[in-house]
């Protein structure tokens, strides 16, 4: 199978006012240079800190953000600039299930409908919208008889259920799934992930899998792109990365996270400092103002996202 | 292992029993503790784990004497703290302690420091309440707190306001005014959850230096089992406002024997794209205001049978772990 969707160089600034008595516009780098390539029937997985960029990429993908610069196909079809009828045909690949189904679902309007919404929004008869909602309740495991209650009825775990019935409901080749699992306990994230997995198999759907939560990525991800600040410091298929990662900053955050076990505790490394902000980045690499490999040379040039090894690539001066 | 030893035979400082909370509602009564009892022993970090609506946090509230009134009710139970029984305490005898003596890291460092006053004020509130220290000296005292705690150019910071600084320098905020009288014990309030993962890891190893240099005792309230397993050394498991199983840390994670805490564990993302699938406990949790008759777990049990329609008695199987189960010895 081939590419689903590729971004090329891909930038989204955002223009922001500081200043109270004078007002100057400076921009925040939110995605700044950002390329990969997800292919069809696979999950690629971004991870990162909060404010580095991945749910932006998410919108920019969803076509919800206009880019500032570079281009995303899809296809083999640029799509970057999409307007009018044929934005509407891309949307019809694309649907999202967001972090929050507390904020995500209309508290007003019965399940159906908000499953069924975009099949109203086609102008389907309402039998067979429900008809339609009666099978996508059943591949989400829904009760069929939950369609006329309304979302304050379900559980947190439930209602993501519901999200991801709704961006089915339309057949999409590729969803974004951008932290689905982070409001929920570990009993309802254990359920949600199987149903992501399997709906995968069944669908033959593509996705691009946001979370800062490291062994969910782990889970569900074939390949894995590590962001810092705007800018993807590491890719590569999700076992290389997590057996043997290169970056400092990708060793950092996998050692950051306490493993599930007390005789399994890794090496620590503390990063010193604070994530930096997008408004004023640091010149050259990013990272060096917290990289406990600091050396000579890393503030003045950017690194480059090289490929070390076939399929590993690490944007770093020292490897 | 050396480490459970290490606290093992230690007094308590802490003890609980038969902790029952009840909340009392218009559309009824969550009871959202139904009889706790548990024992801290000195310099322990001691763990309590569960999913949300558990109960955890209201037993955090209830050992600073926070339950929300008027709603909540400690409806029976006992809290002995250092061999005196808290709940039976004037408000003002409470005052004395809450602050002092215990102290409390609450999980949202945003909500929970006035955006209206500095930090240097905030983290001095309690020098002046507990220490009764003259103001002249007080301002010494802060930015010897703020060293404690890592922030940096304490000097200059003492002047800021919470809007100025970033999540973890405000959860160092935090810890310091939690830190200032030099508590005996120290409740952690899901400490780190708001947290950046590499930020996280600064304030965990923040709070371990200083649990260790202190040598404070501590209840860590978390659903994250990784953040138990890094830290503590024994923890007990919640579900539905009961303590269901209690053991030292590893014998948990090697030898959990309540099907709940069994399924938690299991439950958990590990290994690659392609493994098998993770296990999930079926059902959901009951509604909180009619817990299930008996064992609350029963409904999404696989190994429920009839006599789960009683509560079943807390038993020891071995000298320092405990479980709440009618079949522990089976499964």
């Amino acid at each position: 199978m081939g590419t689903l969707i590729e971004l090329q160089d891909l930038r989204k600034y955002f223009s922001i006012e500081s200043g109270f008595i004078k007002k100057a516009h400076v921009d925040l780098k939110a995605v700044d240079g950002v390329s990969f390539r997800i292919e069809e029937g696979d999950t690629f997985g971004l991870v990162g800190e909060s404010g580095c960029g991945k749910t932006t990429i998410g919108k920019v993908l969803l076509k919800l953000y206009e880019v500032t610069s570079g281009k995303i196909i899809f296809r083999g079809k640029d799509v970057t600039y999409l307007q009018g009828s044929s934005l509407d045909e891309y949307r019809k690949n694309i649907q999202a299930v967001f972090q929050n189904p507390y904020a995500s679902l209309n508290p007003r309007m019965r399940i159906w409908r908000l499953i069924g919404e975009p099949l109203i929004v086609k102008r389907w008869s309402t039998q067979k919208v429900k008809d339609k909602v009666a099978e996508l309740l059943e591949l989400v495991m829904l009760p069929v008889d939950c369609g006329s209650r309304f979302p304050h009825e379900m559980s947190a775990g439930q209602r993501q259920q519901i999200a991801i019935a709704r961006a089915l409901s339309i057949d999409p080749k590729f969803i974004v799934l951008d932290e689905p699992t982070s409001l929920l306990d570990v009993s309802a994230q254990a359920s949600i992930l199987n149903m992501i997995v399997n709906l995968q198999k069944k669908l033959e759907l593509t996705y691009l899998f946001i979370s800062h939560n490291l062994a969910v990525v782990r889970f569900l991800s074939s390949r894995v792109g590590v962001m810092y600040c705007g800018k993807l410091v590491e890719l590569a298929d999700s076992r290389t990365l997590y057996q043997s990662p290169v970056h400092p900053y990708t060793q950092a955050l996998l050692a950051s996270v306490p493993a599930p076990d007390p005789d399994l505790q890794t090496k620590e490394i503390v990063l010193e400092g604070d994530v930096i902000s997008p408004i004023n980045p640091p010149s050259g690499c990013r990272f060096y103002t917290r990289c406990p490999e600091y050396q000579e040379g890393c503030k003045e040039t950017e690194p480059p996202l090289l490929e070390l090894r076939p399929g590993h690539f690490v944007a770093c001066h020292h490897r | 292992m050396s480490e459970k030893s290490m606290v093992a035979d230690r007094e308590n400082i802490l003890e609980v029993k038969d902790l029952q909370i009840h909340f009392f509602t218009d559309r009824g009564v969550i009871r959202a503790v139904e009889g706790v009892d548990f024992s801290v022993r000195k310099q322990e970090v001691w763990g309590l784990v569960g999913e949300s609506a558990s109960g955890k946090s209201v037993i955090g509230q209830a050992l600073m004497g926070v339950v929300a009134k008027p709603a909540g009710h400690i409806v029976s139970g006992e809290i002995f703290f250092k061999g005196e029984d808290i709940l039976k305490k004037s408000p003002k005898e409470v005052e004395k302690i809450r602050g002092n003596e215990i102290a409390f890291i609450p999980q949202d460092p945003t909500t929970a420091l006035n955006p209206l006053l500095r930090i240097g004020f905030q983290i001095g509130e309690a020098f002046k309440y507990h220490r009764g220290l003259k103001t002249a000296s007080i301002p010494a005292e802060i930015v010897k707190v703020m060293k404690v705690v890592n922030i940096p150019s304490p000097e200059q910071r003492v002047n800021d306001y919470p809007h100025q600084l970033s999540g973890g320098l405000k959860q160092r905020v935090i810890i310091a005014t939690a830190l200032s009288c030099q508590p005996e014990l120290l409740i952690a309030d899901e400490p780190t959850s708001a947290l950046d993962v590499t930020i996280q890891m600064q304030i965990i190893k923040l709070i371990r230096e200083i649990q260790g240099r202190f040598q404070m005792t501590m209840i860590l309230i978390t659903h994250n089992l990784g953040l138990v397993a890094k830290m503590c050394h024994r923890v007990a498991v919640l579900y539905c406002g009961r303590i269901v199983e209690e053991a030292p840390v590893r014998d948990l994670f090697r030898e959990p024997r309540h099907p709940y805490t069994r399924g938690l564990l299991s439950s958990l993302p590990k290994g690659e794209k392609g493994d098998v699938e993770l296990y999930t406990i079926p059902g959901q949790l009951p509604n909180p205001l009619y817990h299930p008759p008996g064992c609350t777990f029963s409904p999404r049990c696989p190994y429920a049978f009839e006599k789960c329609q009683e509560i079943p008695a807390m038993e020891w199987s071995s000298e320092d772990h405990r479980v709440r189960c009618w079949r522990w010895k089976e499964i």
